[in-house]
């Protein structure tokens, strides 16, 4: 559901963006981690209705799902989602459609371990961003 | 570009924060934010967020133990009569949090570029230290700084270190807030951590107003219903909030 405060923060940071470079947008690039598990059709959707009332109205939205690289701290093994997937089914059993991983992808090594040595401290962009902007 | 960067700072851009912080642990940041927000909220409403994403403190002050419902706006408060309250562990629920390094400040960002806020009030608690929180803490926003510090010689030490990194990046905190002071007894006033010069000279030493909060022992029974608690802390610290305006 938050895909729409989401959709809302691209459009009104891309549009101060503009407005300060007196810029006519005509795409939005932006990237986001699959472990958020965000709706891409419910990004687009909100963001097409968001941009009516602001300065970016004919901008289009590209949304990428980034598959993650994880990296762990502790013995150095590099894995994916895939690696991990099985850990991650509690969560989503337990609390349902607003799990915290899909409000906050950053809580992600709250939730998992490098599947070789069990170490919470592993490194992963999770973060959302807009990648370009194309006037 | 970081859209939930640049929502966080549009989001408190108008309102006035107040933020409790302490480089010490345990000296009643979190106890002294939620009694401060209280005392906002009795005359307008407040938003109380949490941002001591390990100890959640907030969540156990108040006896709140659900998880944020989460809207198309974004994180939606727990309801407390006027005030709304932010917290990670709302998001969490009854697990531990690990974060390595940045995560932490990635979390913080997101829970305030997220979270729902409405009210023009905003009281932060802080954890402890200097780290991570704080700093996405002043990359988001400009706080009015409470310092909250027990009269003690090595609280003292730590927490002016802290006014030392404050004072580097030109923020001044509004009152020093010495916790625990004095505990009145039938028999007179006992000063657990002696006697209070030091925290007066700190004070004095960077110009900041320095408040004296007592120990009220009865504090303890209103773990977990904080909003029910009407005792002498609370009257102290709306005294300050009302004398300050
Ligand atoms: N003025 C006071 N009188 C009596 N007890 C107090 C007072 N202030 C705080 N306490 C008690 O001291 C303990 C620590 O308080 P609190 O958790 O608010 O500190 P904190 O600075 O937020 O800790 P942390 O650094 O872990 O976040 C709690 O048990 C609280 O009830
Ligand atoms: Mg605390
Ligand atoms: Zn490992």
């Amino acid at each position: 559901m938050h895909e729409w405060a989401i959709a809302m923060s691209v459009v009104s940071s891309v549009e101060k963006w503009a407005l300060e470079r007196n810029a006519k947008v005509k795409k939005v690039l932006l990237s986001i981690p699959s472990l958020s598990m965000l709706e891409v059709e419910i990004l687009r959707e909100a963001f097409n209705v968001i941009k009516k009332d602001s300065k970016i109205a004919d901008a289009e939205l590209e949304v990428i799902v980034r598959d993650q690289n994880f990296s762990c701290r502790a013995c150095g093994n590099k894995f994916t989602l895939k690696d991990i997937r099985s850990q991650l089914e509690p969560i989503l059993r337990d609390f349902g459609e607003e799990n915290p991983l899909h409000v906050v992808p950053a809580l992600i090594t709250t939730f998992a371990k490098c599947p070789k040595c069990s170490s919470h401290d592993f490194e992963v962009d999770s973060s959302i961003k807009v990648e370009a902007v194309e006037i | 570009m970081n859209p939930i960067l640049e929502m966080a700072k549009s989001r408190f851009k108008a309102k006035k924060v107040i933020a409790v912080m302490s480089a010490k642990g345990g000296v009643g940041k979190s106890t002294i934010a939620s009694l401060i927000a209280l005392n906002l909220s009795e005359r307008q409403k407040t938003a109380l967020i949490d941002l001591d994403i390990y100890g959640n403190s907030t969540l156990k002050l108040f006896g709140i133990n659900k998880l944020h419902e989460v809207s198309k706006e974004g994180i939606e408060p727990f309801l407390v009569s006027n005030l709304s309250i932010y917290s990670i562990g709302g998001l969490v629920g009854d697990h531990y949090v690990v974060l390595p390094g940045k995560d932490e400040g990635n979390v913080v960002e997101s829970l305030l570029g997220l979270a729902n806020v409405k009210e023009d009030l905003v009281v932060i608690d802080t954890p402890p230290g200097m780290g991570e929180e704080l700093l996405t803490l002043s990359r988001v926003l400009d706080p009015e700084i409470y310092l909250v510090t027990l009269p003690s010689k090595l609280s003292l030490k730590i927490v002016k270190h802290m006014l030392d990194y404050l004072f580097d990046l030109g923020l001044k905190p509004k009152m020093i807030l010495a916790n625990m002071s004095f505990l009145n007894t039938t028999n007179g006033r006992i000063y657990p951590f002696g006697e209070l010069e030091p925290v007066k000279e700190l004070g004095e030493e960077f110009d900041i107003r320095v408040e004296c909060l007592q120990f009220d022992p009865s504090i303890e029974e209103f773990v977990g219903r904080i909003q029910d608690y009407n005792g002498v802390l609370k009257e102290e610290l709306a005294r300050f909030l009302i004398c300050k305006e």
